[in-house]
């Protein structure tokens, strides 16, 4: 049953990761950005699993997204791995299950991820960085925490109940 | 160590990142982007397959709609180059003929020609010239006359109609006879004596006695003729020049020189082009 629920949340995270990069995702464009349903799931996962395996996955779904892109490799690994652990340490402190803390626990680890792949995609460039994070961080990040409460929704219904299993 | 599992995992991810940064673009990270590009293969081209049956059935059905507006554009056309001809042959017979003419478009047919109440609306009246009792006519032949002229419409009495009679002439053989729908049975050729060869087949124009209709416009072709002892007259049917159902536009006589008047004129012009009219 484990197997199972672990492999419908690997299909789930697959599929998001498959619409990413489908055109039609454009149509969720809103002022220039769109959201990062990825990040959000990896939150939801950090809360429920823990920093050790939101960390690792967060580098594999960072690393596929390297490779995706098909430019170096680690940038967004790092950066992935970073957000995981984050999710996962903060992640015990918060009552997950109010829509309000799910959005601002998803905004938080947003803007820290965003930034840093700002910062590691512009090599450093303060004043770039200045000029894009109002869109590339703010706005993105915003857009994410939005659709972070049914993303939260889904990823609790099936987290959780595993753990029911497990007597934890 | 147990505690510190999350922090040692961290660590690790960052070596590992920082190491793949450091590697660059190498053989890894093709070996790896293949990977991900072939676990995102079936997939994408699954999407991407019915993306294009998507856009191919919109693509259809464009088509299809503009297939459609091209053919009913082809029909506008055929029908423009018809009326053209059709005016073109008007004009034609306008100009041709020494009678004063005004086109109109036929627009109602009311009744039936079995029943003998068949009436016409044409788009011209009073205001175009038109009178009570005027001829109507097409190239092809006798339409009827006007039975009442309005301001802009006139409504034509044809063949069809028990108060219509014609006085007309078999071009054969000179016979003159009175033409009239006959109950049911289509138009007859009245009053033509049993002595009188009328056969099927001979043509049948306006005599223009009575001055009201202009002589020579083709009223039919003898269909049938029968002949019994002991009546006076020929039963003759005649098969109208005009289909009626089909008519679009007919030509409105407003004024015509009767037998009598072209001898004069004729006499009058051949007066003054010798001068010695003067």
């Amino acid at each position: 049953m484990t197997s199972i629920r672990s492999l419908i949340f690997a299909s789930l995270l697959y599929m998001v990761l498959l619409v990413e990069t489908q055109p039609q995702f454009q149509a969720m464009t809103i002022l220039g950005v769109t959201p990062d349903l990825v990040l959000a799931l990896l939150c939801v996962y950090g809360v429920e699993r823990g920093a050790a395996r939101a960390c690792g996955l967060g580098f594999v779904l960072g690393l596929v997204r390297d490779a995706a892109s098909a430019g170096a490799l680690g940038p967004l690994a790092l950066v992935g791995s970073i957000g995981g652990y984050l999710a996962g340490k903060l992640g015990r402190r918060i009552y997950k299950r109010q829509i309000l803390t799910q959005l601002l626990f998803t905004l938080m680890i947003a803007l820290i991820v965003h930034l840093m792949a700002l910062l590691l995609d512009t090599g450093g460039n303060m004043g770039q960085v200045a000029r894009s994070a109002p869109m590339a961080v703010g706005m993105k990040a915003l857009y994410t925490a939005l659709l972070a409460p049914p993303i939260f929704w889904f990823g609790i219904l099936f987290l959780e109940r595993e753990r029911r299993m497990h007597g934890r | 160590m147990n505690g510190y599992k999350d922090e040692a995992m961290l660590v690790l991810a960052i070596a590992a990142s920082l190491l793949l940064i450091g590697i660059g673009e190498g053989v890894v990270a093709r070996g790896l982007g293949r990977a991900v590009a072939l676990a995102f293969h079936p997939p994408r081209a699954s999407v991407a397959w019915v993306n294009e049956g998507r856009i191919l059935r919109r693509e259809h059905e464009r088509t299809l709609a503009r297939l459609a507006e091209a053919e009913a554009q082809i029909n506008r056309s055929r029908e423009l180059l018809r009326e053209n001809h059709r005016l073109a042959e008007l004009l034609d017979f306008c100009e041709g003929g020494s009678a004063a003419l005004v086109a109109a478009r036929v627009i109602a047919v009311q009744g039936a020609a079995r029943s003998g109440d068949l009436t016409m609306i044409v788009d011209k009246g009073a205001r175009a010239g038109a009178r009570v009792g005027m001829a109507v006519i097409t190239p092809d032949g006798l339409v009827g006359r006007i039975a009442i002229a309005n301001d802009f419409s006139s409504a034509v009495e044809p063949l069809y109609s028990r108060r219509l009679a014609v006085s007309v002439y078999d071009t054969r053989t000179r016979v003159v006879g009175i033409a009239r729908w006959s109950d049911g049975l289509g138009i007859a050729l009245g009053n033509v004596p049993l002595h009188c060869e009328v056969a099927a087949g001979d043509t049948v124009l306006t005599s223009g006695l009575g001055g009201r209709y202009p002589r020579g416009v083709r009223v039919g072709v003898v269909d049938r003729v029968e002949a019994r002892d002991y009546e006076l007259f020929r039963r003759i049917d005649i098969n109208p020049a005009v289909e009626l159902r089909r008519l679009e536009a007919v030509l409105i006589v407003l004024s015509h020189r009767s037998e009598i008047e072209e001898l004069i004129f004729d006499e009058t012009d051949q007066t003054l082009i010798s001068g010695t009219g003067r």
